[in-house]
């Protein structure tokens, strides 16, 4: 076994012990497992640092091409943008179990995943990759905290939950969910921008409606929508929490479906 | 009072009623067009422009054109009509922002050109070689002929046929020189000139007419290498009529070292065939025609380019980046002073408790 694969499944080790003690926290009434699950995700984080930096000092180029390392480097964006507002805001905890089973989900995919390597194109020397791969990232980690925090504005959810710790009150949740969204919306649109500039210097074109780019341009728009209704048709709890899994669901198929089609992130332009 | 004062004060009174009448009728429409239903309907337009262009790029560009006009439109509306945007100036200036973004999309649309040539290693710049795929209505003409002359052409490989870093040498008019590499086009005349990666070898040939005409002088582009390597051949008709089949040897290509692509990486040998007899020629000799004769002058590399040209570029960024900022001032606005009075609020309960 490889260096990388040990910190690899070391971290997916931590990644099932979070989503294991997430549940349970959801129907003990007594115990607090707060601080063995921000443990967990600080643990999982750096294990997966680990993993990439091995691979990257390895092969001397970032995990930016293949699906392998798309679903590598986006293990690590949300496994720290998770960790960190776990630590820093309270209320982002209830989001725990649908967060672990995000990271596990995206371990899983990753090990199916070719690991194998390719040479970075030389377009991708250029330092907007790195704006447009970050504000990508913490596009999707804000999207994963809404989602991870509406998913309790939904009643049947509410059912399973019986630890006092889960019973926030709907109008803060939905606050949240707002403030996350609107969060994302700024992150998603400075992707677009950081990417525009790239994909001109780099192509030719600033935007030419590849699978990428308009499933990226839908999910923007759905963010737009979803903000304006606020003001139009102020959605209740539950339209509320269904709007936040609908564009994490967006951008979630957007980040890892799209390459599915094509060979590059983007198709056609290396 | 005089019937007539009494008929002129009426008739005044009816007109101030009927200008009211006519101002709350057009603040009405103005707060139709801006009403943000319209915007939804825009946005999911927008959205569908968008799906159409990914699958056919013919016809979705009036889509997206006409969409972003209503854009405008309700966005103009409801920056004239909506008082929120009086009492927020950090969304004001992010709708100032979009909307100067649709315009100047809308705009570079119409101004846009966009086309591709090839060249050759010493050959000028011809802008009638130019391929047109998109010209707005508005776009300008291209450069000069002879804007410049392509210089060297070197690609850098990594074991494998893995392509790595271009550098393309542009010799321009005015005497200097620009290098065109990846991620970073030759700008001459606001024309933006991107190498692409496909590139290959061709041979200068002149042809002499047997009648002691004026010779003339042109190049052969071989297929792309190499990436159809073992096809470098063509079929040629000289200016007699002769058919020629045309084919080249290059070198081996090293499989487990970086090499470099350039004109050397060829042998500088050609071979014709006519009518089944075939001859090799080197640089300097020639074939003896019907009509004249063929000289085979050397190997040169030819490559790829796209122009692009939009004046609205620069115009775009500035507004997105308008956008962006004044959206992160509203959300910070927004976000962060209530948090920081939902602390004072706790803070003032918990002294009351």
């Amino acid at each position: 076994m490889s260096d990388y694969n040990l910190w690899f499944y070391l971290a997916a080790i931590s990644y099932h012990l979070l989503a294991v003690l997430s549940i349970q926290e959801l129907i003990d009434r007594c115990n607090d497992y707060s601080r063995w699950i921000g443990g967990l995700v600080v643990t999982g984080t750096l294990f997966v640092t680990i993993a990439i930096a091995w691979r990257w000092l390895s092969y001397g180029q970032g995990p930016f091409l293949t699906m392998h390392e798309i679903l590598i480097s986006s293990l690590f964006s949300l496994s720290l943008i998770y960790g960190l507002a776990y630590v820093f805001v309270p209320i982002t905890r209830i989001g725990a179990p649908f967060a672990s089973l995000t990271m596990l989900l995206l371990f899983y995919w990753a090990v199916k995943s070719d690991p194998g390597i390719r040479l970075l194109p030389p377009t991708y020397e250029t330092p907007w990759l790195w704006v447009h791969v970050i504000f990508g990232k913490l596009f999707l980690g804000s999207c994963l905290l809404a989602t991870s925090i509406g998913i309790w504005l939904l009643t049947p959810v509410k059912r399973f939950v019986r630890s006092v710790r889960y019973l926030w009150v709907p109008q803060q949740l939905e606050r949240q969910v707002w403030i996350w969204l609107s969060i994302a919306f700024l992150f998603h649109t400075v992707m677009l921008i950081a990417g525009a500039v790239w994909a001109q210097d780099a192509w030719g074109r600033y935007w030419d409606w590849d699978p990428l780019e308009t499933w990226a341009f839908i999910t923007w728009l759905c963010m737009a929508i979803t903000l304006h209704m606020r003001s139009v048709f102020p959605p209740g709890p539950r339209a509320l929490s269904m709007l936040a899994m609908g564009v994490f669901v967006l951008a979630f198929l957007t980040f890892f479906g799209v390459p599915f089609i094509s060979v590059n992130p983007h198709q056609g332009a290396v | 009072m005089p019937e007539s004062t009494l008929t002129t004060k009426l008739d005044g009174r009816e007109q101030i009623g009927n200008c009211r009448h006519m101002r709350n009728r057009s603040r009405v429409w103005l707060r139709g067009l801006a009403s943000l239903r319209i915007t939804g309907i825009v946005l999911l337009l927008l959205g569908a422009g968008g799906v159409v262009a990914s699958t056919q790029s013919q016809n979705s560009q009036w889509l997206i054109v006409a969409s972003l006009s209503l854009l405008v439109i309700n966005l103009s509306a409801a920056l004239v009509s909506n008082p929120l945007f009086r009492l927020k100036p950090a969304l004001f200036g992010m709708h100032i922002g979009l909307l100067l973004l649709a315009l100047s999309l809308a705009y570079g649309h119409l101004s846009r050109f966009r086309g591709h040539f090839e060249i050759t290693e010493g050959q000028g710049f011809d802008p009638h070689q130019v391929i047109v795929d998109r010209q707005g209505l508005l776009a300008h003409e291209l450069p000069l002929e002879d804007a410049f002359r392509q210089g060297e052409v070197r690609i850098n490989y990594a074991p494998g046929m893995v392509r790595r870093d271009t550098n393309s040498r542009l010799l321009l008019a005015d005497g200097k020189t620009s290098i065109a590499t990846d991620g970073q086009p030759a700008v001459i005349e606001e024309n933006r000139f991107y190498v692409t990666h496909n590139k290959g070898f061709s041979a200068v040939v002149s042809w002499w007419p047997a009648g002691g005409d004026t010779a003339s002088i042109g190049t052969l582009h071989f297929p792309s290498y190499p990436r159809l390597a073992p096809m470098q051949q063509l079929s040629w008709t000289a200016p007699d009529g002769t058919e020629l089949s045309i084919e080249l040897e290059p070198k081996r290509i090293p499989q487990d070292e970086n090499w470099t692509l350039s004109h050397s990486m060829s042998e500088a040998l050609l071979l014709v065939t006519q009518e089944g007899n075939t001859t090799r020629l080197g640089p300097g000799e020639s074939i003896r025609l019907e009509g004249g004769v063929c000289r085979f002058e050397g190997i040169r590399m030819w490559i790829g380019y796209r122009i692009f040209h939009d004046p609205s570029l620069y115009w775009c960024f500035a507004s997105a980046m308008v956008v962006v900022c004044c959206l992160a001032w509203h959300m910070a606005g927004r976000y962060l002073r209530k948090s920081k009075r939902n602390t004072i609020l706790a803070d003032a309960g918990r002294v009351k408790l």
